[in-house]
């Protein structure tokens, strides 16, 4: 008995081995290394030939830093905005996206592929052309509204309203996401056997109660996942920034005493630090954004868990 | 029995319209963008019809640039993302197959040591993980591009997932058949995990098709294993960039994933069928 | 599940011969890709890592060339970095130390640089008279550093910008000629601003900016705002002048209505609606000149209007520097020399049209063929240094949140600046 789990072990390990390394050396290494960095300073004098020789050890100060900085605490609730608007947006559209084609349809796949190619798109190119139709005066968003009588975009536009600039460019990334969800809630869907559904019918189940008795316990991994996987793709979220906004504005809000970014998340604030060199505070910020995180992915491991 | 049918028709064609107008909508961005490269210089931003004449003129200039050796280019970012997607998606599986049906020392903690780098942003591995590839002399090379992004922990917990509803009862059978470790995982875990394996397949070749910041860093500007991302970077300059050219230098390098997708949709498509069948 | 099995099969000879076909077109392609260079050690190589453009990039391969025809024995290799992300790319590798022996650097990025030990001080390999230069350009490269007054790197290009404007529209309002104080361009401006089809939203717009710091210089500069005081601890930015500029600016927007709110995210850009004829007014540089000619817009080229202070820009441009590793300091810096030479300069100038960073080589040019670049020479001679702090970037990204509160109006002038001058002190140029 002891041997064969020695055995079975030493299998597992030779299957995990390749992925183990790569991981240990390319992935887990630098994380401590960023918590040794996050414990240092990268000064304007540090030698940028040397940098991490020469850079200066200052214990927790980067943290205490952090702790009082205003804009880390609005790119925080910026960042929880941004996952609300999009997490649960990016979900039921690639669910209902998913059911829909379930069918057996005319073109169904051509609609497959036409709602998954926008996440082929780079994520740069897609913001730039969402910029173009939010555009204000000109913009296809704001023509098309004003010849109806609305006027709200017709002189700020959509990115500069600090209302409706990160709605707007959650919506954006809604549209290029949806179809990632659409693709594993269609496999996972199908893998669902048609006597689970022909039994509910018997009992006389209509459509709605079939998607909430049968479908959506059956999808729920996927919706954990895709929950997971958004929360991490808010904290990182910076291309669509860069592309959308002009460095995280319009600036037009105040918190704690400053003026703040209405768009600018944690994921710009981190590149923006980063981008300065300010390697330690970027690391302290990176090490903060991990543990809320990890804390939000137990919530959610949690909840979906007892919820059966 | 007539209405029956009658009524079936009408839902169809109802939800027709609706996910033919959905789609316009998801792929407005893409056609804007086609629409933008086919524009006149400086009319990028506008709603108008001034095109360039002719009308691919706009392409002709990405292709022909003497700079912007599209061929080399893009056969460096075909064997950059394809290298690295195949690894990716086999290395994945592999890691997967053991995190889902296995159990030995250590998993939790590999488990959640895995979850928390899928969670600090990727812009801090950086400068670390270019530190380590200078360290194993990969700088210009394709090893050095593809190797640092393969232990894709995204793409193992998806496989994880999968994997997990695949029946015990048909690893067992195999295994009393005599069938050894390697053999199950390739007669079995595989074939019936293809629809997730060709996801992971083309996240990573989507992310490896797109990575400009790394594979800028890990090139000396005269390395001969630049890619097409790199390239198309030239199109931005310093004071002002062309959209009508980066729009159409953009189409370039998304087309031929675009068919690649095409092509991979209808094997994965079969693949969620062959799933399908169960006990 | 003998079903199965036989699917299963099926599928794995596909598979198999895919995996394969894909493995053989790999490595024929791995291995044919990786030829080892060989070099001559008796030829003294020299990298230079360039952001050009392709005609600029073309223009200095040309130069390097007439270089090594002089100088045997000598190989320059210029070698193309793209312009976005190449500070990040040189970061990196200066801390794996395979950097180039040349770099050219935004102006920017020079203090940092200077203040790291990792340039060379140019003047201990020859002499440079920085009378030579735009003064503008030449100044961002001297730098005091302990205790003394060096020169850190050769300007290869400068820039500001100066007023474009719509001859067509302009001929149209009935203007004869571009304004020449802030006075006459708001006239002017108000002329410009025209409600088309009359639904009581202008649909073309006198004047249309930018408004991160950088393009906001030239109100600054001829309002004769100072930013940072003689010994570098304060900062002078809410001054009578400060608050005259920020206000005029603001007015432009809300007062005179003339602007268009191009500064606005997502707002079309002032190039853009330039071209188009939406905007009667812009501020740019040399760089637009060639596309605008192109799109076939009527436009004229003229200074800055003048304020209290009278013209004035910007200062925008890159330098050429000597990384603390080069191999051979001395054969860089002649060949910076020669770059930034009189001769060099006017070919440079002529086949580009951009501005020569040599006062000298005004007389070897002829302008006829860019006459644009005349007023942008004039122009540039008038421009002021940027505030010499340590990180510029820092600098922009303090101010920028501040200029737009005040001209969306969610902040009064003397508030934002009161604010500003205050965080500059703290954050800026609080030594780090």
């Amino acid at each position: 008995m002891i041997k064969g789990k020695v055995k079975e072990n030493i299998n597992s390990y030779i299957f995990l081995l390749p992925f183990l390394i790569i991981f240990l050396i390319f992935l887990l290494l630098p994380v401590f290394y960023s918590f040794y960095l996050s414990l240092h300073k990268v000064s304007y004098s540090t030698d940028l030939y040397n940098i991490f020789s020469d850079m200066k050890f200052v214990g927790f100060k980067n943290y205490v830093e952090l702790m009082k900085d205003s804009h880390f605490w609005w790119s925080l609730i910026v960042t929880f905005y941004y996952a609300i608007l999009t997490i649960p947006a990016t979900i039921f559209l690639g669910l209902i996206l998913a059911i829909l084609l379930n069918n057996k349809l005319f073109g169904v796949s051509f609609f497959r592929s036409a709602y998954f190619l926008p996440n082929v798109l780079d994520i740069l190119v897609v913001g730039i052309i969402w910029t173009f139709i939010y555009s204000p005066h000109y913009g296809i968003l704001s023509r098309t509204l004003s010849a109806i009588g609305i006027e709200t975009f017709s002189k700020e536009g959509v990115l500069a309203n600090a209302r409706t600039a990160l709605p707007g460019i959650a919506l954006a990334m809604v549209l290029r996401g949806a179809g990632f969800g659409m693709i594993l809630f269609l496999a996972a869907i199908q893998n669902i056997p048609k006597s689970i559904y022909e039994a509910a019918e018997i009992d006389g189940a209509g459509a709605w109660q079939k998607l909430w008795y049968v479908t959506i316990p059956l999808v729920k991994p996927i919706i954990l996942f895709l929950v997971i996987t958004g929360t991490i793709a808010s904290l990182n979220a910076f291309t669509e920034i860069y592309a959308m906004t002009q460095n995280g504005g319009p600036f037009t809000v105040t918190f704690m005493g400053e003026i703040q970014g209405a768009t600018k998340l944690s994921g710009y604030y981190l590149f923006e630090n980063w981008q300065q060199m300010r390697y330690g505070y970027a690391a302290a910020i990176s090490y903060v954004l991990l543990i809320i995180t990890l804390i939000f992915s137990l919530v959610y491991a949690r909840v979906l868990r007892s919820k059966k | 029995m007539s209405i029956e049918i009658l009524k079936r028709k009408l839902r169809n064609s109802l939800v027709f319209t609706a996910l033919l107008i959905g789609a316009f909508f998801m792929l407005f961005p893409f056609l804007w963008m086609l629409f933008v490269a086919l524009k006149k210089s400086g009319h990028g931003f506008l709603l108008d019809f001034e095109f360039v004449k002719p009308i691919y003129a706009n392409f002709l200039e990405v292709w022909k640039n003497s700079s912007f050796p599209f061929s080399k280019f893009f056969l460096n970012s075909l064997i950059v993302a394809g290298g690295g997607a195949f690894l990716t998606a086999l290395f994945c599986s592999m890691g997967g197959y053991v995190f889902a049906k296995k159990k030995f020392w250590l998993k939790n903690i590999i488990f959640w040591l895995m979850l928390a780098t899928l969670m600090i942003p990727g812009m801090m591995y950086m400068v670390p993980q270019f530190a380590i590839v200078t360290q194993l002399g990969w700088i210009n090379t394709y090893k050095g591009m593809i190797i640092p992004h393969v232990a894709n922990v995204f793409g193992l917990f998806l496989l994880r997932q999968h994997m997990e509803t695949i029946p015990d009862a048909l690893l067992d059978s195999a295994k009393i058949d005599g069938a050894s470790e390697w053999q199950i995982f390739k007669t079995i875990i595989i074939p019936l995990s293809m629809p997730v394996i060709t996801t992971v397949f083309l996240l990573s070749f989507l992310f490896q098709w797109t990575n400009f910041l790394w594979q800028l860093v890990v090139n000396t500007p005269d390395s001969t294993k630049l890619t097409l991302p790199v390239g198309l970077a030239l199109f931005r300059g310093q004071y002002s960039t062309e959209w009508t050219k980066l729009m159409s230098a953009s189409a370039f390098s998304i087309i031929p994933i675009a068919v690649l997708f095409l092509i991979a949709q209808k094997f994965f498509i079969e693949g969620l069928t062959a799933g399908a069948v169960k006990e | 599940m003998k079903k199965l099995r036989s699917k299963i099969r099926g599928q794995k000879s596909e598979i198999k011969i895919s995996i394969l076909i894909f493995f053989v077109v790999l490595f024929a392609f791995v291995s044919c890709g990786e030829k080892t260079q060989t070099t001559q050690s008796s030829v003294k190589k020299i990298v230079l890592w360039e952001t050009y453009g392709n005609e600029e990039h073309d223009e200095i391969v040309k130069i390097a060339d007439d270089f090594m025809k002089e100088n045997p024995g000598v190989l320059i290799d210029i070698q193309r970095v793209p312009w976005g992300g190449h500070e990040s790319k040189l970061m990196t590798a200066m801390i794996t130390h395979t950097a180039p022996d040349i770099a050219r650097v935004d102006v920017a990025f020079l203090p940092r640089l200077v203040k790291s030990n990792s340039v060379l001080e140019l003047t201990r390999f020859g002499e440079i008279n920085p009378e030579n230069f735009v003064k503008a350009a030449i100044e961002s490269n001297i730098f005091e550093k302990d205790g003394k007054t060096g020169i850190y790197g050769l300007p290869d290009q400068t820039t500001g910008v100066a007023l474009f404007y719509n001859k067509t529209l302009f001929q149209k309002a009935g203007i004869k000629k571009p304004p020449k104080t802030w006075d006459e361009f708001v006239k002017v401006a108000k002329k410009l601003t025209v409600d088309k089809n009359s639904d009581g939203k202008p649909d073309q717009f006198g004047f249309a900016m930018n408004a991160s710091l950088w393009w906001l210089f030239p109100f600054f500069n001829t309002f004769g705002v100072k930013f940072i005081s003689q010994d570098g601890k304060k900062c002078l930015l809410n001054s009578p002048q400060g608050y005259n500029a920020l206000q005029f600016i603001v007015d432009l927007y809300h007062k005179y209505k003339v602007e268009a709110g191009a500064w606005q995210s997502g707002a079309i850009d002032p190039d853009t609606g330039f071209i188009n004829g939406i905007y009667a007014m812009i501020f740019t540089g040399p760089w637009n000149v060639k596309k605008f000619k192109e799109s076939g817009i009527n436009f004229g080229i003229s200074l800055i209007p003048a304020g209290p202070n009278g013209t004035s820009t910007n200062v925008g441009g890159t330098n050429m520097v000597i990384m603390r590793m080069a191999k051979h300091p001395e054969i860089c810096f002649k060949f910076l020399k020669y770059l930034t030479s009189p001769q060099v300069q006017a070919m440079w100038c002529e086949d580009l049209g951009q501005i020569p960073v040599n006062l000298k080589a005004e007389k070897y040019i002829d302008f006829s063929k860019h006459p644009e670049i005349k007023i942008f020479f004039e122009q540039m001679k008038t421009a002021i240094a940027r505030p010499k702090v340590t990180s510029y970037q820092k600098l922009e990204i303090t101010v920028n949140p501040y200029l737009y509160a005040a001209l969306s109006g969610k902040m009064s002038v003397k508030e934002a600046l009161d604010t500003v001058a205050r965080k500059i002190e703290e954050e800026v140029l609080k030594e780090e």
